[in-house]
């Protein structure tokens, strides 16, 4: 990394959130990319000895006590409770009181004993992979539970103190109509999720979807229908007082992501596990896909192989206004001005420019989008990224 | 030399009759050339014709040949062998006493080959057969000579069979050429009269002119007036291309070659101008002259915008060499600035955009051809536009007219009825149909000429399984039923996208154009709306709906790289745009209107 990079990135040497990937699931659901392996074919307990064993190579660039420790997948819960307790009370040891502590369950594997085990390792926050309360759109996605088994999994957490949990919701479902998926909401906002995320679906490469989709099996949702989808939910969810903070996540007053907060507002985060991708000292790395190579780095105590970029302060700048965009607050560029050492009008003035005219940008002490724009935000940023390459 | 030993003479053939290797066989023949240099098209100057297969630029070429013991001074003038230079073809024509009328014998007669071949009966030239490639395989020198009889009311057996490849026939040629072509039959005591056929911009010697000297003669030193330009220039070289330059002092009556008088500009001569000497100047200049007139225009514009003062020096270079090229800057408000430029015909503009694309390396963006107009306003002014964007608004127009062209068309016998529907969809009116042998007619008709020059030579090549070939003439301007339609992008007028049509296509033309549009504009962040219009009236519309949704739902920290990179994908297919008002147009949407012609 040049010296003139980091005149231009003030951000803190050491991260203070921290990912932990699970690489194991028992099924591949329909429309899921992530990185995972089939459970039955990769011993629990390797991933989870290697999972703690590259913790430690890395484990000098956290912050102590972290703010945030994020163990998703994959599907955590489907480690059984000797393996988890294991794996979670690893990671517990670098929490401080304050740290948030979330883990992500899938209803299906969120059994009384895996909560019990959640509780006591100290996690205090479960993000649940809901996606639809509607069973038939359930089996679409390829999803293992259905809809009571959420309501069954929800009260679980309750029973074990773990009241602050997330539901995550997909709308976009092909067969989904409105009505079904304000029905979705409706049950949603009924179990009194302290945060909530809409995600629109979307067909990634390499999926059984996205080949369903190439086949002509299945229909991309109509782009006013998922809109419609969206304002229902920005709608519905803020009626039961959980407020839109970022472009797909929801929440009551002061339940806001920690962890994700960190992404969107560009910080440093360390991430262990295949194809985890970490942010520290201004370089990312974002660990192959792939469980060997990654078992045996880790074995060998050296660094899993990665494909790493370091990005120029324009492209640099770029990228933190592409994700604090995403925040309904935005940014302050007061804040820009202190990392970057200047301001994101003086340096992209045509897109902020055409975009403050159109309205869809808000410029006052904060740059942030107006709330109409959100669904079209990427029309936005791709201008902004053109013109930060354009100082090359 | 008297002139009743020169003769004078052109090759007139079809593309690829042999015409080039023809002439070789004369110079070698006469011994102007070795066999060694032989194997080079000696008369083709550019790499561009030689990979095109035509000659664009006429010269002449002198070789002494003997006959009988008496030596001959033959002159043979190169013609140009595409329709859009029939003008000067003409004046090629017009410098000699007569022609070698050469026709593959594979192929047969060839519509260029019947257009060149009235031209120069119109010019009085005494006509010697030749029936080339005899040596080929497929060869019916017999059957080609019956449809050289049918053409020419000559009697078949006159043909001459010859073979440029093998040598074969080329001495019956030559003396044929002797002794069936006529001298020239000047006055050698009058004031000169020198008809120009050429010309070529030399950057040492200027402008270098090829004259035939009809009467009198011309010195070096004479000082020398253009008849139509009116311009006066001093001789500084006479020469003639034996084939390599040879100066001489003098021009006599009935000789051809070339002279240079420090002119600086190829404006100052232009082909079919008479040249005599400003002393005792010439009472009348020969007939036939007329300056060049551009039939085909379109707009030119530098790919990147920077380039443009690189595509007006390429434009002038061009123009030095080309009296028929006509530019002049313009600035339209969806394409920035650029040049109208006028040429002869279609070729002659893809030759002039080739050349500034190959030789001086610019990227040329370019609107749809078009031919020009003659405008009757109201008023009763009248003028001629180039473009439809400077026509003026419909209520102040009386009439429009459009150019006229006689076509002949040569094409196989079974692919009439083909013809004939390509022909009426294009506003043709029918003149006859001659048959050249049992299986190939000759199809005359009447064209607006805006009809042929979008893609009706493609459209008579699949018509016709590549065999039919076309040749055309103008022969003036009619006031038709002709409308000028509008495009409005998101409720703007886009000039460069006007056009003028007849009024019966005016509404299919302007939805054609409009769905294209509609697939090459990308979709906004609003609705952009369509149109074609006739003055306030539309007449087809469309709707780019606005962007719905782009956005990323997912973002976290495995995705920040690879949702930044799509990022950067989706801007860079927005490098190659116009911006029109707040539309962004792709550059290729221009040229929509150029295919949607059907």
């Amino acid at each position: 990394m040049s010296r003139q990079t980091l005149k231009k990135n003030r951000i803190p040497a050491r991260a203070g959130a921290l990912y932990v990937h699970v690489p194991l699931c028992r099924r591949k659901c329909r429309y899921c990319d992530f990185f995972s392996c089939d459970s039955g074919n990769t011993p629990p307990a390797r991933v989870v000895d290697a999972l703690l064993g590259e913790l430690q190579i890395h484990e000098n660039v956290l912050e102590s006590p972290v703010n945030s420790i994020f163990v998703g997948g994959g599907t955590p819960t489907i480690l059984e409770a000797d393996n988890l307790r294991r794996l979670l009370e690893g990671v517990a040891r670098l929490a401080g009181p304050r740290t948030e502590f979330t883990v992500e369950a899938n209803p299906d594997s969120l059994t009384e004993e895996v909560a019990a085990v959640l509780a006591s390792a100290g996690v205090n926050r479960v993000s649940v992979g809901v996606q639809s309360l509607a069973d038939d759109e359930l089996a679409a996605l390829g999803r293992l539970h259905n809809a009571a088994q959420v309501e069954t999994a929800v009260h679980l957490l309750r029973a074990n103190g773990l009241a602050n949990f997330s539901l995550d919701l997909i709308y976009g479902i092909p067969g989904q109509s409105l009505d079904s998926w304000r029905r979705t909401l409706g049950a949603t906002i009924d179990l009194a999720p302290r945060h909530v995320s809409c995600y629109a679906l979307s067909f990634e490469d390499g999926t059984a979807l996205h080949d369903d989709l190439h086949a002509g099996r299945v229909e991309e949702m109509p782009d006013d229908l998922q809109q419609a989808c969206y304002g229902s939910a920005v709608e519905m969810l803020a009626a039961a007082g959980l407020e839109r903070y970022e472009i797909s996540n929801f929440c009551v007053d002061g339940a806001r992501c920690v962890h994700n907060m960190t992404y969107w507002r560009n910080m440093p985060y360390l991430g262990v596990g295949p194809s985890a991708a970490s942010y520290i000292a201004g370089v990312r790395r974002t660990n192959r896909r792939d469980i060997h190579s990654w078992l045996n780095a880790v074995q060998n105590r050296q660094p899993c192989p990665c494909d790493s970029e370091t990005l120029d302060w324009p492209m640099n700048m770029a990228e933190t206004l592409m994700l604090s965009l995403r925040l309904c607050d935005g940014v302050e560029r007061r804040s820009m001005i202190e990392r970057f050492g200047a301001d994101p009008l003086e340096t992209f003035p045509q897109s902020i420019g055409k975009y403050a005219g159109m309205g869809l940008l808000i410029v006052d002490d904060r740059l942030r989008l107006s709330p109409d724009a959100f669904f079209l935000s990427n029309s936005v940023l791709a201008d902004i990224i053109h013109e930060a390459a354009s100082f090359k | 030399m008297d002139q009743k030993y020169i003769r004078n003479f052109s090759i007139i053939a079809h593309i690829d009759h042999g015409k080039s290797t023809l002439a070789d066989r004369v110079l070698l023949r006469a011994g102007a050339i070795t066999q060694r240099e032989f194997r080079d098209q000696l008369l083709d100057d550019m790499d561009l014709e030689r990979e095109r297969g035509i000659t664009i630029k006429a010269s002449a070429v002198t070789v002494d040949f003997a006959h009988n013991g008496q030596k001959y001074m033959l002159n043979l003038i190169d013609t140009p062998g595409h329709v859009d230079f029939n003008y000067e073809v003409s004046r090629a024509l017009a410098a000699c006493e007569g022609a070698l009328l050469v026709v593959d014998a594979g192929q047969g007669v060839e519509a260029q080959t019947v257009a060149n071949a009235h031209l120069a009966t119109k010019n009085n030239l005494a006509l010697v057969p030749v029936v080339n490639k005899i040596d080929l395989p497929a060869a019916q020198p017999e059957d080609t000579a019956m449809q050289i009889e049918h053409l020419l009311a000559t009697p078949a057996e006159d043909c001459i069979f010859a073979s440029a490849k093998t040598g074969q026939g080329i001495d019956e040629m030559l003396n044929a050429i002797v002794t069936q072509l006529p001298p020239p039959v000047g006055d050698t005591d009058a004031p000169a009269r020198a008809l120009v056929f050429d010309t070529i911009y030399d950057d040492y010697r200027g402008v270098v002119v090829y004259v035939r000297v009809f009467d009198g003669e011309l010195k070096v030193g004479d000082k020398i007036l253009m008849m139509g330009t009116r311009e006066t220039f001093v001789i500084s070289d006479i020469g003639k291309h034996c084939p390599r330059p040879t100066s001489v002092q003098s021009l006599g009556t009935g000789e051809v070659g070339y002279l240079t008088a420090a002119i600086r500009s190829v404006s100052s001569v232009h082909v079919g101008d008479t040249i005599t000497v400003a002393n005792r100047p010439a009472s009348a200049a020969m007939p036939g002259y007329r300056p060049p007139q551009q039939m085909v225009f379109c707009d030119f514009y530098p790919g990147p915008s920077t380039q443009f003062p690189d595509l007006r020096d390429g434009l002038e270079k061009l123009q030095l060499n080309d009296a028929a090229l006509t530019f002049a800057a313009i600035n339209s408000e969806a394409l920035g600035f650029g040049f109208r430029c006028g040429f002869l015909g279609l070729l002659h503009m893809e030759i002039v955009q080739e050349r500034l694309e190959r030789e001086h390396n610019i990227e040329v963006v370019q609107t749809a051809p078009t031919v020009p107009y003659q405008v009757l306003k109201t008023d009763g002014a009248k003028f001629e536009v180039e473009s439809a964007g400077d026509l003026p608004e419909p209520n102040f127009i009386e009439e429009i007219r459009e150019p006229i062209v006689d076509v002949d068309l040569i094409i196989p016998a079974d692919c009439i009825g083909a013809i004939m529907q390509l022909a009426e969809d294009r506003r043709a009116v029918y003149r006859k149909t001659d048959y050249l042998s049992s299986d190939r007619v000759i199809i005359s008709y009447e064209f607006p000429l805006a009809e042929i020059i979008y893609d009706f030579y493609d459209k008579l090549k699949s018509a016709t399984r590549g065999y039919g070939t076309m040749d055309y003439e103008v022969t003036g301007f009619r006031a038709n039923d002709l409308v000028k339609v509008d495009i409005l992008v998101n409720n703007n007028k886009v000039d460069a996208l006007s056009f003028i049509v007849h009024r019966t296509k005016a509404d299919a033309r302007g939805r054609a154009i409009i769905q294209k549009l509609r697939k090459e504009i990308p979709r906004h962040l609003f609705e952009v709306p369509l149109q074609a219009a006739i003055g306030s009236r539309v007449i087809a519309r469309e709707t780019i709906k606005a962007v719905g949704k782009n956005v990323t739902a997912k973002c976290y920290g495995g995705d920040i790289t690879r949702k930044r990179k799509l990022l950067e994908k989706q801007k860079e297919g927005k490098r190659r745009m116009k911006m029109v008002g707040n539309v962004e147009i792709p550059q290729k949407a221009f040229l929509a209107v150029l295919e949607a012609g059907e």
